[in-house]
């Protein structure tokens, strides 16, 4: 089971208070987006779920164990991506294979599945400072793929992808999903990518970060985002975000494109 | 990387410095006459001497064992703790200070006491050569290895990297720029220890040769060697650039 469950995790980093008694329940295998505007802690959650933060007070457990540190069966696609420089798109997505020792063979298959994942096949041999921002964002995400770990947290991992690559991209976590479940974390800015992924979406409002509505996605799984965005549910969903994140002092985009 | 001229423009710059410093050592040496500097015409045949004679080897194996034996024992050492002291938040600020005051004392200034100590003997002049280069080999290590970004080294630890894991993937490959640069100068800084060592301990090198020669008004021969060790310097960068070209695409130094 890779439960997660946040128990009124306050967060503050000296005196300002980042997150608010938060409380969270995620089941297995469950998709969930945490949609929010800049600031309001969404990063520091995933932070604190991954072992990287140490909560203030509360604890957050996984699957019934509390956290202490980062785990190998968990992995946090990080917002500003970090690759290494030294290595090569091919390296950098092998890296965390490498770490827990897969063999070579098996190692290179998997990497190379990821990598034509992500849409850069060609590219084995590059290295980061020869890519984009978009595509250094999805070696990035196949990197942390490539361990399909129990546990996936995403800090935003489509922010810097132009709009038609982010549908792509979001078209292939969905059957990345499907094939493979997981419980998923995803922080993003884009209320169509978090209605088209999620079994639920998590609002989150600044100052002090707390939830503000927590929604359940209604639509059947597996899932096509083309369809998705055609419903009336979906533009109902939409707007129900839409209003609750209103009123934050920073608007949030609607669209695919976020707001920073 | 356009403001860099290409590579044609680089070298027709390089051969027409050259050719003017020659120019202007010629017309110097003609000024003051060859009792104080040799012409580049008197200084070539005196190389094809000393080279055909045999006797620049003489001089030139003593020079070559203890700069090897000296500058390999000052980069094993300078380089290690280079890293240690450059991951090491507590070690690194225990050391600064020690370090700093050691690197900016002139170390010839050490050299008479040195040879008091432990005796007018190649042991000395390896350890003299070990001095000059262990310092800066240390010193740019430490500063390659503490550029490491943070958020790196929290990825590693975000993927259960263990402390070996961290050095292999993140904080080598960090240092070695600064490796790079610190066997450079470490290396230059030997052959300047090697040349006061031979000044000092006498007898033997390449610095000897150019004592003795320059005692007997030979400036054509005692530039020989000086050529030499300005040819071998020049060499070591080149080289040390087309390593950093290839082992760190990454990080390239124009
Ligand atoms: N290490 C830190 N030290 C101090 N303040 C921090 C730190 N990390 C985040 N913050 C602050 O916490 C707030 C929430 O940040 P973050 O979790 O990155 O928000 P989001 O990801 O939602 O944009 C911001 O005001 C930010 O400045
Ligand atoms: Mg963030």
């Amino acid at each position: 089971m890779a439960t997660i469950s946040a128990q009124s995790v306050q967060k503050s980093f000296d005196s300002l208070e980042v997150l608010s008694r938060l409380d969270l329940e995620i089941q297995d295998c469950e998709f969930v987006s945490i949609l929010g505007p800049s600031g309001c802690g969404k990063t520091t959650l995933l932070r604190t779920v991954a072992g990287l933060e140490k909560a203030t007070s509360g604890q957050i457990l996984l699957d019934g164990q509390p956290v202490t540190g980062p785990r190998p069966d968990l992995t946090l696609v990080f917002q500003n991506f970090r690759l290494l420089p030294w290595r090569t798109v091919e390296a950098n997505v092998g890296y965390g294979l490498r770490l827990r020792g897969v063999p070579k063979a098996e190692a290179r298959e998997r990497v190379q599945q990821k990598i034509d994942m992500v849409g850069l096949r060609g590219y084995e041999k590059k290295y980061p400072y020869q890519l984009s921002g978009g595509m250094q964002q999805r070696v990035g995400l196949a990197r942390a793929l490539a361990i399909d770990p129990k546990y996936l947290l995403m800090d935003e991992p489509f922010g810097a992808l132009d709009a038609q690559t982010r549908e792509l991209m979001q078209e292939e976590l969905l059957s990345i999903w499907a094939d493979s479940p997981k419980t998923v974390m995803f922080v993003t800015h884009s209320i169509d990518e978090a209605i088209v992924l999620s079994d639920r979406v998590v609002v989150m409002e600044a100052k002090p970060g707390r939830i503000v509505d927590d929604i359940r996605i209604p639509f059947e799984r597996p899932r096509s985002a083309v369809d998705i965005r055609t419903d009336p549910v979906f533009a109902e969903l939409r707007q129900h975000m839409w209003g609750l994140l209103r009123h934050e002092d920073r608007p949030v985009a609607a669209g695919g494109a976020p707001g920073e | 990387m356009s403001d860099v001229p290409d590579r044609r423009t680089v070298l027709l710059a390089r051969i027409g410095f050259g050719l003017l410093v020659v120019g202007l050592w010629w017309a110097l040496s003609a000024m003051l006459g060859s009792l104080f500097l040799a012409s580049p015409a008197d200084v070539v045949s005196s190389a094809a001497r000393v080279l055909g004679t045999g006797e620049f080897f003489d001089y030139l194996l003593p020079s070559l064992k203890i700069l090897a034996i000296g500058a390999a024992l000052g980069l094993l050492v300078g380089i290690p703790v280079g890293l240690l002291i450059g991951r090491s938040k507590r070690l690194y600020w225990l050391t600064e200070a020690p370090i700093n005051i050691f690197y900016s004392t002139p170390l010839v200034a050490l050299i008479p006491f040195l040879l008091v100590i432990i005796g007018f003997n190649d042991t000395t002049k390896i350890f003299i050569v070990w001095l000059f280069t262990v310092l800066p080999a240390l010193i740019n290590t430490a500063s390659g290895v503490r550029t490491v970004d943070r958020d790196l080294v929290e990825l590693s630890h975000s993927f259960c990297a263990g402390e070996w894991a961290l050095w292999r993937d993140i904080l080598i490959p960090t240092a070695v720029p600064g490796i790079i640069t610190g066997v450079r100068v470490g290396f230059i800084h030997a052959l300047t220890g090697v040349v006061l060592a031979d000044f000092y301990a006498g007898a033997s090198g390449l610095g000897y040769m150019i004592m003795r020669y320059s005692n007997r008004f030979d400036v054509a021969t005692a530039l020989v060697p000086v050529l030499f060790l300005a040819l071998v310097g020049a060499v070591s960068i080149v080289v040390l650039k087309g390593v950093q070209r290839r082992i760190a695409p990454w990080q390239v130094v124009s």
